[in-house]
């Protein structure tokens, strides 16, 4: 059985036409059979789980409401703080830590709302990487390929759901954690406006950027969970949305029908360059560089050997980057942000693409940016990470095409403007243009 | 004067890695030289586009 549908699972538990302790049961099976292929559940939190679908199906039983995500599974990135839990971000160097005392706030907004909190999810240690490769817990496979990366660094989440095995899941965004996995496994992924969902209990990784964002398998599944996690209703449309294509380097760096889809949704759109976007990406990366390894210092000093070798000779070049070149690139992203927002002020979303390609082979992850080989590790987020730098929304939708490995494009809007991006993308589902494609193979079966 | 005059270099080498590493107190072991130096020119390649923009920006 396939969880696709979160609203048609909470649909059927308050009409009664299902149990919350059934549509557990099925799941914690599904994730028995078939999560260990994808190295992307690193707990399951069965006892929980089950505790919940019981108070669920009581309130149920009495006559009440559960909530609008009533009985609906779904799991957390390996940084969100569970009570009772060491939060580990990925890492064995916390596995032993003391345990979280309190869930972080968005699993507290989505336990109140019926959802049901059932594992943690595999990701890059400490964020820190576009490819979920995790020295600790191994690497997170694309359902789509068991042979290709499901990108990362939030790749656990992205996995467990393109795969069915959960309808919706959290994960973490910094320079495109969610939008990069999103795009290799052909889901729905949202970077918020910058600080725009509840980061209480997440364990950073660049405080700059850092934000949570849900993945899910449908627009109308997205709305719901970020109605949850907002309190906000959706406004009314005032008028058509006006829409630009990114161009240079976005253009320059992109599978072909990327570039085609884009141009078939907005043929008479502006093309609009970012100024600068090299720039941009080369300060996005020093922030979090500096950032990341500031958080880190202390541990790296008493126990630099716990760590993931590639994160942590990435976090110690971090930590001796001159404080002057942070002070200067953050210099940098505040005059930048005034350009952009000067840029941008005549259009409501902006067209990129996600990657600049399909998931990169395990057995040799690199990705092909301005003509050369780089590691995937690194440079996936070369398109999401300009974006992050701006503090803007940003929607990765999946393209729709049957029988391919999947790959996203970005829907970019103003900031605090996530419903005029939900919007859209209702209209480009309707149309067909975008969509999630579930996996041929090992992950089919009846959908719930 | 420009942003790249008044921001100090990257360590690049060995020597001044460890410098710098100690005056942070930061050991820096030799299994983790290799990787540190080479992260450290990925940062530097990035600074030194970040400044050079950075400076026609505001030119």
């Amino acid at each position: 059985m396939r969880m696709t549908s979160a609203t048609a699972i909470a649909q059927a538990v308050r009409s009664r036409e299902v149990t919350a302790q059934a549509v557990l049961e099925q799941c914690l099976a599904g994730l028995e059979r078939e999560g260990g292929r994808l190295v992307a559940v690193t707990r399951v939190l069965a006892d929980r789980a089950r505790r919940d679908a019981a108070a669920i199906d009581a309130v149920v039983a009495a006559g009440g409401d559960p909530g609008p995500l009533a009985a609906v599974p779904y799991g957390v990135k390996d940084l969100f703080d569970v009570e009772g839990l060491p939060t580990t971000a990925g890492s064995g160097l916390y596995a032993d830590a003391p345990p979280a005392t309190a869930d972080a706030d968005a699993i507290v907004k989505l336990r109140k709302a019926g959802a049901v909190l059932v594992a943690t999810l595999n990701m890059d240690e400490f964020a820190y990487g576009f490819a979920t490769i995790n020295a600790h817990h191994g690497t997170t496979r694309n359902p789509h390929d068991l042979d290709r990366l499901a990108g990362g660094s939030s790749g656990g989440s992205a996995a467990i759901v393109a795969a069915g095995l959960l309808p919706f899941s959290l994960g973490s965004d910094t320079n495109g954690s969610v939008r990069v996995p999103a795009s290799l496994t052909g889901i729905y992924g949202l970077k918020p406006t910058h600080g725009g969902l509840p980061m209480g209990g997440v364990f950073p990784f660049a405080h700059s950027f850092d934000d949570v964002g849900p993945f899910t398998l449908s627009i109308q599944d997205m709305q719901c969970v970020w109605s949850v996690l907002t309190g906000k209703s959706f406004a009314p449309p005032t008028r058509a949305p006006r829409i630009a294509r990114l161009g240079g380097r976005f253009r320059d760096n992109a599978d072909p029908e990327q570039i085609d889809a884009i141009d078939a949704i907005a043929p008479s759109a502006s093309l609009v360059e970012l100024p600068d976007i090299g720039a941009a990406r080369s300060a996005a990366f020093l922030i979090t560089a500096s950032e990341g390894g500031a958080l880190h210092r202390a541990a790296l000093a008493r126990d630099p050997m716990a760590f993931d070798p590639a994160t942590r000779d990435r976090l110690i070049a971090g930590a001796l980057l001159p404080p002057k070149l942070y002070a200067a690139a953050q210099d940098f992203k505040t005059r930048y942000r005034r350009r952009i927002d000067a840029l941008i002020a005549d259009y409501d979303v902006l067209l990129a693409p996600a990657t600049p390609c399909v998931a990169p082979p395990i057995a040799d992850p690199r990705v092909l940016i301005d003509g050369v080989w780089s590691p995937a590790r690194a440079d996936l987020g070369i398109h999401s990470q300009p974006i992050s730098f701006t503090g803007l929304p940003s929607l990765c939708v999946p393209l729709h095409r049957p029988d391919q490995l999947p790959i996203g494009i970005q829907l970019i809007g103003k900031a605090g403007d996530e419903d005029t991006l939900f919007r859209f993308a209702v209209m480009l589902e309707e149309e067909g243009r975008i969509g999630v494609t579930s996996p041929t193979g090992l992950f089919q079966g009846d959908s719930l | 004067m420009s942003e790249a005059m008044r921001v100090p270099a990257i360590p690049l080498t060995d020597k001044d890695v460890l410098a710098v590493a100690a005056m942070l107190d930061l050991p820096i072991l030799p299994a983790c030289m290799p990787g540190v130096l080479a992260n450290l020119a990925l940062l530097d390649r990035h600074a030194r586009i970040l400044l050079a923009e950075g400076d026609a920006e505001c030119a």
